[in-house]
């Protein structure tokens, strides 16, 4: 389906998935105007090559294509910080409220996983997404995606100071 | 019964809610009676739950409005092309400059080279006009014989005359190159 932007319920479909990637997109880069960017330049490249963003089946290589582009646009701008108010809110009531600096310094070492790592643990952990769905947007078997989530999970338990890991 | 490494080995399918109920308890019952397999297991649990909550944080930052962010990077990019503009400018007032100023106003005639500085001295990377207007670039010190510093109405460039190298270019180097090393 050509996309012509005259069709309400069409843009609404879009802008759906626009914000779907650009949660995505906030994950890897963590600065909305980035992230906002990247998914523009992810929806001109769709547009180019005829993909049909609305579609689900289109979905995998959105994500993928938005990932990518993330890659390229690390460290442009400053990531946002995570202060103690906000992450205050995080926490459901009754349940200790974690430091702003362990949440930063989590944020940090997930920057610092190789990059197939990252964005198969990001997809998973933080999406919330299916191993096959992982697979089908990385373009891997569902066993090397759950390689990589588990070898993610282990380095950054090591990262993070846990002796065991 | 299994090994330490074993259990652990299971830690993505306990977090990921896979592991069957028989496993589960299995798995349950050895946590209660190894403390390193506990600890490794809590800690897992806590990194997941830490994970939960940046994605929250990502989530809430993503539904935001925007802040109006635009009109800054807008006015950055509108001054770097007013910069580039200007620096055009400059560089189109130094070649009429060149042509057009009449040889008596120097003590040495029409120059070999005009040099558009913006340090204190042409360097690498700076233009250089020879006499004809063709541009170059310095691709490394000049050796003028003179070299006069010329009136500039941009404060940012300085326009410097330069007569004559020292010692002539040799063979293997082209003609428009502006000589061996030694600074105006």
């Amino acid at each position: 389906m050509k996309f012509t932007g005259n069709d309400a319920a069409e843009r609404s479909s879009v802008e759906a998935v626009r914000q779907r990637l650009v949660r995505y997109a906030v994950k890897l880069v963590w600065n909305r105007d980035d992230a906002d960017e990247i998914v523009q330049e992810a929806f001109r490249i769709a547009l180019t090559r005829g993909v049909a963003v609305t579609a689900s089946e289109s979905l995998p290589w959105l994500l993928r294509t938005t990932g990518n582009l993330c890659l390229n646009a690390r460290r442009r701008r400053r990531p946002v910080r995570l202060d103690e108010a906000a992450v205050a809110t995080l926490t459901s009531p009754g349940e200790q409220p974690p430091d702003a600096e362990s949440l930063e310094r989590l944020r940090a070492a997930i920057e610092s996983l190789p990059a197939q790592q990252r964005d198969a643990l990001v997809m998973r952990a933080m999406e919330q997404m299916s191993y096959e769905e992982i697979a089908a947007a990385m373009e891997l078997s569902v066993g090397a995606v759950r390689a990589h989530v588990h070898l993610a999970r282990r380095a950054l338990m090591k990262m993070l100071g846990s002796n065991d890991a | 019964m299994h090994s330490c490494y074993e259990y652990r080995e299971r830690l993505d399918a306990w977090l990921d809610g896979e592991l069957p109920p028989v496993e589960s308890a299995d798995l349950a019952a050895h946590l209660d009676a190894c403390g390193a397999c506990r600890r490794f297991f809590d800690d897992a649990a806590r990194l997941n739950a830490n994970l939960a909550r940046l994605a929250v944080a990502a989530d809430r930052i993503a539904a935001a409005p925007r802040r109006v962010h635009a009109g800054r990077y807008a006015a950055w990019r509108i001054g770097r092309i007013a910069a580039g503009l200007l620096l055009a400018a400059s560089v189109g007032l130094a070649l009429w400059s060149a042509r057009t100023r009449p040889p008596i106003e120097t003590p040495a005639g029409r120059p070999d080279r005009v040099a558009i500085v913006r340090p204190a001295e042409p360097s690498p990377g700076d233009l250089l006009i020879d006499s004809a207007c063709r541009v170059e670039t310095i691709v490394r010190d000049c050796t003028p014989a003179l070299a006069v510093c010329m009136p500039s109405q941009n404060a940012s460039i300085r326009i410097v005359w330069l007569y004559g190298p020292v010692s002539p270019p040799t063979e293997s180097e082209p003609s428009t190159s502006p000589g061996p090393a030694s600074r105006v």
